[in-house]
């Protein structure tokens, strides 16, 4: 047995294999664009598909040299979500002479950049644990940071930009990360005396008053991005998120019943006092009531429906006439064309993700990596469901982007920074024991026989 | 391009996206057992209880806990834990994955803790660093409690 963990295999090999079939099927999406439209191939093709292959590789490698235990899974799931988004946005803007699918290229070549950064010099993410507040405060900086005059900019009805030197950026996107850093330092300090204080009513554990300090700051926090930058999106996925990094904390169900009603209490407000809201519950039920306004909503539903099944097959559909379809709406070009199959492979893919990251929370040997991980996940699970079910009419739109597919260099980036720690999180769970240093042995026989003739008949009893 | 090259490279290239999933499904699968393929080389595979290999050298017995009654023959080098892969797994939640270590010297058996969230116990002390155990020694690992039986 002592040869066990010798075995543990890096599994670096079938991550190389998935990455490859990744690489080629995002290659592929680019290409059959231009064979079903019986278009030559651009000049430019192979330069892409071999910068592409670079791409892939290289973030490969950072892995197998910086994280070489972490999950095989996760890098292809990301790399062909990364991959059809980037060949759908070509796609999209075929014809125009500006493409933003070049951009999002460069963009997607500085997250990987940015991704082997945080795989380099992050190492043992448990260092950030010691900075509780001050990344709190940096995290509530950025998410606030929009309502700034000057640097603030509305766009569509959102105040959730800000522009500096003609570049705009979304800074609740790396606001997620951090928050959720100080979250899961703040909880892990903390997780004993939320858990245990309180008084039993009703079967479940209540928290005492004062412990419920920090879920209202978040509930004002979030209801002020509600209010103020009409952002319902970012609004609930910031509370969602602190709600449920509570309950995994204190697996105390008291706290999750209070997010719940907390967030009742603040969607009703919302839909009584933001009059954006009201027209968004409006396009979400009725949305041909009018054709106008809701012609975005209408559009994708109409787009969704032409594809069927099986979809139009890339290049078929007439997804451009989406508004907005190259950022919110791009699920609803991927259901377009790749049909009913295709809009399950990306759900899938991003389910894999989630999977694997609580897969990491679990292998987690600290509180501080268990809550980041899970935190991580939840935000990307809260993130795709409230976009996919808006784009689908599950749930009232609102304005996130589809992680890895939008077009968006900031959260693109930001994604790619969730996928760095949460490998990181992966490899010290999965990395042989044996790698550690194990400490001299000490006898303790002369203390312990002291202390075993006081303690054992209790120990024994 | 014809009609009929046309669907068939639109339901290929949805198959190909398919195929990538039940891939990364398989490895997903194969994940889980990784570590159970290096068992079988060396020694016979501790886990399987009441083998004669248990009866002929000493056991590490649960004698309290979830999984009170189980033990484990004292080979080799013992991992207790919540994990699947642990040679003892506890179904004990507040037990870490690789909680705990036993192995022998020339002089016995020694405890190690392996930087488990709760700690692990010998005689209701929580212990910092490797620490010897015999058959008198009372081991807790979250809430279950196990000691070395000849």
């Amino acid at each position: 047995m002592e040869r066990k963990n010798e075995v543990t295999p890096t599994r670096r090999g079938v991550e190389l294999a998935l990455t490859l079939f990744a690489f080629a099927l995002g290659a592929g999406s680019y290409l059959l664009f231009y064979v079903n439209r019986d278009l030559p191939f651009p000049s430019i093709a192979p330069l892409a598909i071999g910068c592409w292959l670079v791409l892939c590789v290289g973030a490969h490698l950072l892995i197998r040299k910086l994280a070489p235990y972490a999950d095989p899974v996760l890098l292809p799931c990301v790399l062909l979500l990364n991959g059809l988004g980037l060949a759908m946005l070509n796609r999209l803007n075929y014809g125009s002479e500006y493409s933003p699918a070049v951009l999002q290229f460069t963009y997607t070549t500085i997250s990987i950049v940015a991704f082997g950064v945080v795989l380099r010099w992050l190492g043992d993410y448990r260092s950030l644990q010691r900075y509780t507040y001050i990344l709190f405060c940096i995290g509530l900086g950025l998410l606030l940071m929009p309502l700034l005059p000057v640097i603030g900019k509305e766009s569509g009805g959102s105040r959730i930009w800000i522009e500096i030197f003609g570049r705009s950026f979304q800074p609740a996107e790396v606001a997620k990360i951090v928050l959720t850093l100080a979250f899961a330092s703040y909880l892990s300090d903390h997780r004993e005396l939320l858990r245990s204080a309180g008084r039993r009513f009703l079967g479940v554990t209540w928290p005492r008053i004062r412990d419920l300090g920090p879920i209202a700051v978040m509930w004002v926090v979030s209801l002020a991005v509600l209010v103020f930058q009409s952002d319902l999106g970012t609004s609930l996925l910031f509370f969602g998120l602190f709600v449920a990094m509570l309950y995994v904390a204190t697996d105390q169900v008291s706290w999750a019943i209070m997010g719940l009603a907390g967030f009742v209490v603040a969607a009703v407000l919302a839909y009584l006092f933001v009059g954006k809201m009201e027209i968004r519950v409006e396009s979400w039920l009725n949305p041909f009531a009018d054709v106008d306004r809701n012609y975005q909503v209408i559009e994708g539903q109409f787009g969704l429906a032409w594809g069927g099944l099986m979809g139009r097959g890339i290049g078929i559909g007439r997804p451009t006439r989406i508004p907005l379809v190259d950022s919110d709406f791009i699920s609803a070009a991927f259901g377009e064309e790749l049909g009913l199959v295709g809009m399950f492979v990306i759900i899938l893919l991003y389910a894999l993700l989630v999977m694997r990251g609580l897969r990491a929370a679990l292998s987690a040997r600290d509180w501080f990596g268990k809550l980041l991980a899970s935190g991580l996940s939840f935000a990307l699970a809260l993130q795709v469901v409230t976009i996919l079910g808006g784009v689908t009419r599950l749930l009232p739109l609102t304005g996130l982007t589809t992680p890895f597919m939008s077009q968006g260099g900031s959260s693109l980036l930001a994604n790619w920074l969730i996928l760095a720690i949460l490998l990181l999180i992966s490899h010290r769970g999965r990395a042989p024991i044996e790698k550690r240093e194990v400490p001299v042995i000490v006898d303790l026989a002369e203390e312990r026989t002291v202390l075993l003739a006081a303690v054992k008949p209790e120990a024994l009893a | 391009m014809s009609t009929l090259a046309f669907a068939v490279v639109k339901v290929a290239f949805l198959g190909l996206l398919l195929l990538f999933v039940a891939v990364v499904a398989g490895v997903i699968r194969s994940d889980l057992n990784v570590t159970k393929r290096g068992d079988t080389e060396a020694q016979p595979n501790p886990k399987r209880r009441g083998t004669t290999a248990g009866r002929d050298v000493g056991r590490l017995v649960v004698i309290a806990g979830k999984g009170s009654g189980d033990a484990v023959p004292l080979l080799g080098e013992i991992i207790v834990g919540r994990a699947s892969d642990a040679t003892l797994d506890l179904a004990d939640d507040f037990a870490s994955n690789y909680h705990a270590k036993l192995f022998s010297d020339a002089q016995g058996w020694v405890v190690e803790d392996l930087d488990s969230t709760n700690g692990t116990f010998v005689n209701g002390i929580r212990i910092s660093a490797p620490t010897r155990v015999d058959g008198r020694d009372i081991i807790r690992v979250g809430r279950s409690q196990m000691k070395l039986e000849a």
